[in-house]
């Protein structure tokens, strides 16, 4: 091995001086002597590869058993539990998009399901399958309703339930007492809660007009208590709406005379059923009232009598007499029931078809005039058009008959 | 262990092998442990930082990808800045072990296992003088037996920047070794 001087060892060559030391000392090719010798400019190199060999020679420390052991379990047991919290791998995008998307489409179709089942639902009428979730439906809106929608929503139901007994009147099917009932409740229950005198005269108007077509067009059965029961009832009923506040003032409501005067029912026996003079009263369950009455199966004309009396004096409404006298139907043989009443003063006039000329007793007011016909009935001529004494000339399905009625 | 059989264990567990983490396991752990025993003041400290150690390899697996790093150099990665934490945040409290808690086995001559102990702490003491990078070469190259250029894998450094710190790294570990008084056996 040549010796190097120093003068010619630049630190960059020490480096490299000292690596192949090293290395020659890892083969066991040199000693530490050997290199020493070869570069003896390089003074540090003794106590470099020295201090490198010191290191080397030293024991290598290591964990005890034990502790190896230890630190072994400890580490398993976190990849198992690791491993255990694995096992449910986190849900990717794409099962999560899957289950939005699912769940979206699901609410979708539950959407347009019940849109579909409840706009087939919107024109069923009493009997239909339908006719209970069309009813449902219709009380959901209600539930969620402050107190002014909740009169615009009372008035459309009641009109929805003046819609389906046009078109169960107009089809020929019988009006039966439960249907009457919900009807009567529904009108009055919008009725109560309207405050806008316009609407309420409105719908008092719809209400007297297809009660009236609807009672008209009854193909009642002669020897039906149920018939007459119904028949009667709309009879009181659309004479207490003619009386009320606001929509028959001052004048004798006529409204009824072509019902009445047609022969079907005399306009007398409405009259046991009158409201409170008070004039912001109104007609508080009155359809209620009279609906709720039970007939009793038996069918006999005494028995219907006693009935329709107890029916249309129903204690719930205030009359005006102190001793109001129930109206009792005179005769079973007749071929429609008629209510004899006894007279008592009212504060309103009494309808009977002999104080309501104007208004001929076999013409049903023409719709847009009804409210005229009510309010302004003294204006000698409420229906122009003339009757030919059927109240629902030309068999209408409900539409009013603007036109008045067909001459015979 | 060779690096094709690191990686064949470090896929098999990292598919869930439990088998093979141990082996891993019990292929490093006594290196990371001297890697930490001569950065740190006592063995026990060293024991549980090696403890924390493998417990971070396994948090830290299944994200592990063999091919960018070795698996040697990551857990002394993870080692290091485990050590460098420790520093930063216990205020340090030095517990030197006494000599007269090292252990002796029953083959070991009393007098050459208390003057290794004796140089191990001088060693130590000199070592910590060095700087983060120069310890991993120190304790890489003479303490571990890594050639130059496993030594550069491990550290992801070039051979000239480990032979520039092994040269600095020598220097500064032999003035300070003489000054703890080990005197090198000159012939």
């Amino acid at each position: 091995m040549s010796k190097v001087r120093q003068s010619s060892i630049t630190s960059r060559d020490e480096i490299e001086i000292l690596n192949q030391c090293l290395q020659a000392l890892e083969c066991r090719q040199a000693t530490i002597e050997a290199c020493v010798a070869r570069y003896p400019g390089f003074a540090e190199l003794s106590d470099l590869l020295h201090a490198a060999m010191f290191m080397q020679e030293l024991p290598l420390p290591s964990l005890a058993m034990q502790d190896k052991a230890a630190i072994r379990q400890q580490v398993l047991a976190r990849y198992q539990s690791k491993s255990a919290r694995k096992t449910k791998p986190p849900m990717s995008i794409s099962r999560w998009l899957r289950i939005v998307l699912v769940a979206s489409l699901s609410c979708l179709f539950l959407f347009l399901g019940s849109g579909v089942v409840a706009r087939a639902a919107e024109s069923a009428v009493p009997g239909d399958e339908l006719y209970g979730l069309k009813r449902a439906f219709e009380q959901v809106p209600l539930l969620f309703a402050d107190a002014p929608e909740r009169s615009v929503i009372l008035r459309r139901l009641a009109y929805a339930r003046l819609a389906e007994v046009s078109s169960l009147s107009s089809r020929g099917i019988q009006l039966n007492e439960a249907v009457l009932a919900d009807t009567l409740q529904g009108i009055d229950l919008a009725l109560v809660v309207q405050t806008d005198t316009t609407e309420r005269d409105q719908l008092v108007n719809e209400a007297v007009y297809v009660l009236e077509d609807a009672r008209a067009k009854q193909v009642l059965d002669e020897t039906s208590k149920n018939q007459m029961i119904v028949s009667v009832r709309i009879a009181s009923f659309v004479d207490n709406l003619a009386k009320m506040p606001n929509y028959a003032t001052d004048t004798p409501v006529s409204a009824t005379a072509g019902v009445f005067g047609n022969g079907v029912l005399p306009a007398s026996a409405t009259s046991t059923i009158a409201f409170t003079s008070n004039p912001g009263a109104v007609p508080m369950s009155v359809g209620t009232e009279l609906a709720t009455g039970n007939a009793p199966a038996t069918d006999t004309s005494a028995e219907n009598a006693t009935e329709v009396s107890a029916l249309t004096a129903s204690p719930t409404l205030t009359p005006e007499s102190a001793n109001p006298v129930p109206p009792t139907i005179e005769a079973a043989g007749t071929p429609i029931p008629t209510i004899k009443t006894t007279d008592r003063p009212s504060t309103k006039p009494m309808v009977t078809p002999g104080n309501a000329p104007t208004h001929k007793p076999d013409q049903i007011p023409p719709r847009s005039t009804a409210a005229q016909t009510a309010v302004g009935s003294n204006n000698g001529n409420p229906n122009p058009g003339g009757g030919n004494g059927n109240p629902s000339p030309g068999g209408n399905n409900g539409n009013p008959n603007p036109g008045g009625g067909k001459g015979k | 262990m060779d690096l094709k059989q690191d990686e064949s264990l470090i896929i098999a567990a990292q598919r869930g092998d439990e088998q093979a983490l141990g082996t891993l396991y019990d292929a490093y752990v006594d290196r990371v442990y001297r890697y930490v025993f001569y950065r740190v003041d006592s063995a026990e400290l060293a024991r549980d930082l090696t403890a924390d150690v493998f417990l971070r390899v396994v948090e830290g697996l299944p994200n592990y990808e063999y091919r960018s790093i070795p698996f040697i150099a990551w857990l002394y990665r993870i080692a290091h800045a485990r050590v460098v934490d420790h520093f930063r945040q216990a205020s340090r409290v030095f517990e030197q072990e006494a000599i007269d808690n090292v252990e002796l086995s029953a083959e070991d001559d009393l007098d050459s296992s208390l003057m290794k102990a004796y140089h191990q702490e001088k060693v130590h003491d000199a070592i910590k003088q060095l700087t983060p990078e120069q310890q991993q070469v120190v304790l890489l190259r003479f303490v571990e037996g890594y050639n130059l250029q496993k030594t550069a894998d491990a550290l992801g450094k070039t051979i000239g920047a480990i032979k520039l710190m092994q040269h600095r790294a020598l220097r500064t570990l032999s003035r300070e070794l003489k000054n703890q008084g080990i005197v090198f056996d000159q012939t």
